[in-house]
């Protein structure tokens, strides 16, 4: 598709409008039930031995004395699952190895980090659980341990697998490391770029692992029956994912696990592995009743995943008139206790927005005594953002250009080259430099300590498989029913394209998230995917809809098929030499549904391909605090590609979200771990995520380049936000203090230890 | 991926005869990441296939493997539009096709 995509549609009567969503009430009303909320008779409280040691060999667990204790039902440990073999299966960016999983969600051998699961206890409360915990005895024998990812490529690193050998190196190592895998990405030639450059900026900077930060925390439900036929009720991003994983952990098969999609509260990635689903399932398995675990706040942090920390080096070369001509980044991210860090995806992202000839990436995938990272918004790309957007900045600023003016000249297109091999296919970059470039706001002058910055991003958005049905009731009400989590409004997006398609009001339209043996296989909620994947099996199905309805309506008037059309949700007769007929509305056809053939359903399972991935330009504007170093965000506008905005508010909600998320990132969120690897900021007091009074209102722009592989051009919409946001942070602080930032978080000790430095500079000078 | 050809052809697969191929502009393939093992480091390919499914045995039919590799781990750029890798894809005459690192994400 090397064209400039163009706008389809133009009488849209539903898509666009902002109706009040649908899962509004229910979560204001307490009435919505989150994975904690679910209960069973007999239910037990399991709670989860967690280790205290960053790193440490386990010598023997003695679970004899919690199973004495009265009203404790099960103890189990990482060997009552069933052992899996060593391998990595499936694609390079997000290889899974149940090896490394089983132990993720239960220690064997040794425990990785600090909050790493040792054993597991059901009891009648959750009081005797507690209890119980505390009579387990886990001798270990504490190892040294490596928490930064620098420290850990080092060669005295202290080794979290005696045995990992780095892939993706040729010749193969001979030595294990902490470096689980290295990958590259080359176009061009970097000599002769560079050569043609008039300014070169090199720079390095490290980024602070930060978490999801989603306010509800895990919890599960898990009955499994005397029959081998397990059911469990969990929040997460795909119930179909929780279902794979258990089974696989467990040894069952698929189809002998039910599970029970509960309403989300945030999961911005972080909810797309298992944790306590394995183990409350196989404690109810031991004890022949339901079992409950929910993770308290510190649980969360402190063996969770979060995103990945890094390390990183990035070199660009420009010429005077602004063209960039060579670049060459290094991204080391830590993966946590196994390997997997998204470090694929920031070398594949990092230079993606520009032209370049002649560029590099090259990522290292490091394992560290942290929590295993998981997804996070756009994984890896907002890190490697962060360096290469502060680069071009300083390019900026070296050849006297303004950075949108620099990036709209070296803008990708449809046409365009990438480092990973295949040229662009869609526009949506450019339009979004564009759209800044006209907002008034641009151009307000700044005051004394007040900065401006400017960053773009890029995301490849997802597809896949999805399922869906569609169900006409008798009243001529419509059901839809998905397996696709509701993480950010798809149900609401799922309604709206129904209803436009069908020609009938929104609110006839009601959509459900179904469990996994009631509609075909969904993929997980990620990868901002729903909207177009899932948006494509609806109009699809609808589309089957209607046709099925324009066929009753031609057996009601005995007519030909062809006779009949299907406009503003009711079947015409087209064919003036057959009569004249009152349009037969869809109400009207779906009270004959017996006599025309029965049910009025239509499935469609797909894999949908043709996404078109997300750009984003931002800038932001601060003051900062020479007293104190803290920097206040005075403005912030967001410009995106969303293709087509289905319900704009949940647009606008998403952009704004992970502009938030990223302020966070950007200015205060940080592990701090003690010297014996041990996390001290377990609660969101200590861990500080930005609040509604640390933030001017975000200006979300939309811009539309919709997507023709998409029947209403959706592109999707839930991660590219963040990915500018904290270096248009940085850069904006640096054009306020003239200092560079260089390592995440900007906290005010960090501003202003800088503010000091470089007034000693002047001092000295 | 089966290490024969399927005797019957399915429906979906166009059909070409003798002609068609010779006039009909190759599909241009290229192959990133860890397929050299598989290649013996030859990444860029002429094929005259139609569809995705004839993309995949052609490439099997070279590189026996690698059939089974393409289909579970990776992506597909045709002419900078990524799909899932899926059978029924239609591949348009002279189009460029890249695999790649397949998508997942948060």
């Amino acid at each position: 598709m090397l064209k400039k995509t163009e706008n389809q549609i133009s009488d849209l009567k539903v898509v666009g409008t902002r109706p009040v969503r649908p899962d509004g009430v229910p979560k204001v009303t307490g009435q919505a039930r989150y994975g904690a909320d679910y209960s069973l008779p007999g239910m037990l409280w399991g709670k989860i031995l967690r280790s205290p040691h960053a790193h440490a060999r386990i010598r023997s667990i003695d679970t004899s004395a919690a199973r004495a204790l009265p009203g404790v039902k099960a103890v189990m440990v990482g060997s009552d699952m069933p052992e899996q073999s060593f391998s990595y299966i499936g694609p390079d960016r997000v290889q899974v190895n149940y090896w490394h999983m089983t132990r993720n969600v239960m220690a064997r051998e040794k425990a990785l980090f600090d909050g790493h699961p040792v054993a597991a206890v059901a009891a009648t409360t959750a009081a005797i659980a507690e209890q119980a915990l505390k009579l387990i005895k886990v001798d270990y024998e504490v190892l040294p341990h490596v928490i930064d990812v620098d420290d850990a490529m080092k060669e005295d690193a202290p080794l979290l697998f005696d045995n990992m050998i780095t892939r993706g190196v040729s010749p193969e190592p001979t030595k294990p490391s902490n470096v689980s895998r290295r990958s590259e990405f080359k176009v061009g030639d970097l000599e002769a770029g560079f050569a043609l450059a008039d300014e070169v900026v090199e720079m390095s900077f490290t980024t602070e692992p930060v978490h999801q930060g989603y306010i509800e925390t895990h919890g599960t439900l898990a009955r499994y029956g005397a029959d081998g036929q397990c059911e469990i009720w969990s929040s997460s991003q795909g119930h179909f994912m929780v279902r794979a994983y258990t089974a696989k952990l467990l040894g069952m098969n698929i189809s002998d696990l039910l599970v029970h999609p509960a309403e989300i509260g945030g999961g911005f990635g972080g909810k797309t592995v298992v944790y306590l689903e394995p183990v409350a399932a196989l404690l109810s398995k031991k004890t022949g009743l339901p079992v409950k675990l929910v993770m308290s706040r510190e649980d969360v942090f402190r063996a969770t995943g979060p995103t990945s920390g890094s390390s990183m080096t990035v070199k660009m070369g420009v010429t005077k008139d602004g063209k960039i001509v060579a670049a060459d980044g290094t991204f080391k991210l830590q993966a946590g206790a196994f390997p997997g860090s998204p470090v694929m995806n920031a070398a594949m992202c990092a230079f993606s927005v520009y032209e370049i000839e002649n560029a590099r990436a090259v990522g290292y995938d490091v394992v560290c005594n942290r929590p295993k990272a998981v997804a996070y918004r756009a994984p890896g790309s907002p890190i490697a953002a962060f360096a290469v957007e502060s680069v071009v900045d300083e390019l900026a600023r070296r050849i006297g250009m303004d950075p949108l003016a620099l990036r709209l000249k070296n803008a990708v297109k449809a046409g365009s080259p990438t480092i990973w091999g295949p040229k662009h296919g869609y526009d949506g970059f450019v339009e979004t430099i564009e759209a800044l470039m006209a907002h008034p706001a641009y151009k307000i002058p700044l005051g004394k300590n007040q900065g401006r910055g400017v960053a773009s991003g890029f995301w490849f958005n997802g597809g896949g498989e999805s399922a869906v049905t569609v169900h006409v009731s008798e009243d001529g009400s419509i059901a839809i029913a998905s397996g696709s989590m509701d993480v950010g409004g798809s149900r609401a997006s799922m309604a709206l394209m129904a209803a436009e398609t069908l020609g009938v009001p929104y609110d006839s339209v009601r959509s459900t998230v179904s469990d996994t043996a009631s509609i075909g296989y969904n993929h997980v909620t990620g990868g901002s995917r729903v909207t177009f994947a899932t948006g494509m099996a609806v109009v699809q199905a609808c589309e089957k809809i209607v046709d099925d309805m324009r066929a009753r309506a031609a057996m009601i008037w005995d007519v030909p098929l062809e006779a009949v059309s299907w406009q503003e949700g009711a079947a015409h007769l087209t064919d003036a030499a057959l009569g004249e007929k009152a349009p037969l509305s869809l109400k009207d056809i779906a009270a004959k549904r017996a006599v025309t053939g029965g049910p009025i359903v239509a499935e469609v399972a797909l894999n949908a391909g043709g996404q078109a991935p997300g750009f984003s330009t931002q800038f932001c504007d601060v003051e900062v605090d020479p007293e104190t170093g803290a920097v206040k965000i005075l403005r912030y506008v967001a410009a995106q590609d969303v293709g087509r905005a289905i319900h704009p508010s949940y647009v606008e909600g998403q952009i704004q979200g992970g502009v938030v998320q990223g302020i966070g990132w950007a200015l205060n969120e940080t592990y701090v771990y003690n010297d014996k690897g041990q996390l001290e900021n377990t609660g969101f007091l200590d861990y500080r995520v930005p609040v509604a009074s640390d933030l001017p209102m975000i200006e979300a722009l939309i811009v539309e380049v919709p997507n023709p592989n998409h029947p209403f051009g959706v592109k999707g919409v839930g991660e590219v936000n963040i990915v500018p946001v904290m270096a248009a942070v940085a850069n904006a602080l640096r054009g306020a203090t003239g200092v560079r930032q260089h390592a995440l978080p900007m906290s005010p000790p960090v501003v202003l230890a800088a503010l000091d430095a470089q007034a000693e500079e002047v001092v000295g000078a | 991926m089966p290490d024969r050809v399927p005797e019957s052809v399915p429906e979906w697969v166009p059909k070409l005869n003798a002609i068609d191929n010779l006039l009909r502009a190759p599909v241009r393939v290229t192959l990133t990441g860890a397929m050299p093992p598989f290649t013996s480091g030859e990444m860029s390919f002429e094929l005259s296939v139609t569809n995705m499914r004839g993309l995949l045995r052609a490439l099997n039919d070279r590189f026996p493997g690698i059939g089974e590799v393409l289909e579970e781990d990776t992506a597909v750029a045709i002419d900078g539009v990524i799909h899932e890798v899926v059978y029924t894809q239609l591949l348009p005459p002279g189009c460029e096709v890249f695999f790649i690192p397949r998508l997942e994400s948060g």
